[in-house]
């Protein structure tokens, strides 16, 4: 199903910070290669660090 | 799919509609389109205002569901009926323009009053508020009149302006096809008069056909024009009204059918085309990827091979004018835009607010930016801090920042 985000926002509820950090050290990963997946459809341009730089995508 | 050309040239007022069998169909299509989850839906033809007052039915399918849509037509059709339709559920259109000139223009459609219905079509649905853009396909006979269609375009009430060059025809309609394509030199009379129509009159201008970057000698000179490459089996696909799925809607390669099997499924195994048809001679260039090489559309009618080379290219790029990630290191917080959408992935999420801005998001962000949407405020050093424990650092954040702002999900919040 697509969400806007507003319907999906808040999804957890945490009392502080630091349960939140315990949350994101638990269930998360951080994935910079996914971040410089995301020129892949445009010609957005910005220097990714997937090799030579020049050929993000592939 | 219909055939809009033969659509034209019909000039009995006693036009087909779709048959119930036809809009169940078509109401099956959506459903199916709905439950792979898809974004954002454009429908085209043949003809959607065919469909008359049930084009609402389809209409508020997609809509319910959160699937943005845009209908593509050549508005002739238009009526109050369609108009409160269309300012209901808020959707744009798409029309074809031919040209500014009625000779011209009802030439090519074969049609004696095609002009006449199209202006009035325009300019009902301009009076009702509707969003308009226009596409004009260019080939060398009409290639002088963009500025002038553009322009007529404008007065007519339409927000935006494409000039697209000319397609072969699979079908084998236009015959003379090698007298027609458009050159280097031809694509340079095109973009140019495309941005005199930006600079004149504020139009949002395009071209709805991949270009080779090479294509020109500068494309920083075109704005946003060269941001669109081949997207077939990457971020698009087309369903024919038979439901066979294709990569490309202008090219009849068909992958299955989603009345046999889930669109997902086959979509799975669609090859990305800029990939798998990669033209060799691309290799080296600092856009290679990116841009592709053009239209694999092109380059089969050009070279009998969809990874021979687009017309239009010339040589590779050398240097990519690159914005640095460092230069987002100043940026000490994002503010997101309204109204995005995001659908859960393997990998975390898409983030979407329209065909031309979305980017995909690892986990931490997804998790991250549902938890802030409310404020739609992003900022640095909380970032930095909460996922300290898994590697976000300053480096990343200006990565995430660099992806939003970029894309068009958000802006630099200071």
């Amino acid at each position: 199903m697509v969400d806007k985000l507003e319907d999906v926002a808040s999804e957890y509820s945490f009392e502080t910070n630091k349960e939140m950090k315990d949350y994101i050290a638990n269930n998360c990963e951080a994935n910079k290669g996914n971040l410089s997946y995301n020129i892949m459809p445009r010609s957005v341009e910005y220097d990714c660090d997937c090799g030579d730089g020049s050929n993000c995508d592939s | 799919m219909y055939n809009c050309y033969n659509f034209w040239r019909s000039e009995d007022e006693k036009l087909q509609k779709p048959t119930e069998k036809q809009l169940n169909r078509a109401l099956e299509i959506s459903e199916r389109i709905i439950e792979a989850d898809v974004f954002h839906v454009t429908l085209t033809g043949g003809e959607p205002f065919l469909f008359g007052k049930n084009l609402e039915q389809i209409i508020k399918l997609y809509r319910e569901s959160n699937v943005g849509i845009r209908i593509n037509s050549n508005i002739t059709l238009a009526n109050d009926e369609i108009c409160d339709i269309l300012m209901e559920y808020n959707v744009g259109v798409l029309s074809s323009i031919i040209s500014h000139d009625e000779d011209q223009f009802n030439k090519t459609t074969q049609n004696k009053v095609s002009f006449k219905r199209f202006v009035k079509g325009a300019q009902l649905l301009s009076n009702k508020g509707i969003y308009l853009s226009a596409n004009m396909v260019v080939n060398k006979s009409t290639l002088d009149s963009v500025y002038d269609t553009g322009k007529f375009a404008y007065e007519l009430g339409f927000k935006g302006f494409n000039a697209t060059r000319i397609s072969p025809s699979n079908n084998g309609m236009i015959q003379n096809y090698d007298s027609l394509i458009l050159n280097n030199k031809d694509i340079v009379i095109l973009l140019d008069q495309l941005m005199e129509l930006k600079s004149d009159f504020g139009m949002q201008v395009g071209t709805l056909n991949a270009l080779p970057y090479c294509a020109v000698d500068d494309i920083n000179k075109y704005g946003s024009i060269f941001n669109r490459s081949c997207v077939a089996g990457l971020t698009s696909a087309g369903v024919a009204s038979n439901g066979d799925l294709r990569a490309c809607q202008h090219f009849d390669i068909t992958y299955g059918n989603i009345f046999e099997r889930p669109l997902l499924e086959i979509w799975a195994e669609i090859p990305i085309w800029k990939k798998q048809y990669h033209n060799d001679t691309c290799t080296g260039c600092a856009y290679d990827f990116k841009c592709g090489g053009g239209c694999k559309e092109n380059a089969y009618k050009i070279n009998k091979d969809m990874a021979g080379e687009d017309n239009l290219k010339k040589d590779t790029i050398k240097n990519n004018k690159k914005t640095k990630i460092s230069s987002f290191d100043p940026v000490n917080s994002v503010q997101l835009k309204r109204d995005l959408k995001i659908r859960d992935e393997s990998f975390g999420s898409t983030l979407f607010k329209d065909p031309s801005a979305y980017a995909y998001l690892d986990n931490f962000t997804t998790f991250y930016i549902k938890e802030k949407y409310p404020i739609r405020v992003l900022n640095r050093n909380d970032l930095v801090f909460i996922g300290s424990d898994i590697g976000v650092d300053n480096q990343y954040v200006s990565a995430l920042f660099a992806t939003l702002i970029n894309n068009n999900l958000g802006r630099d919040g200071g």
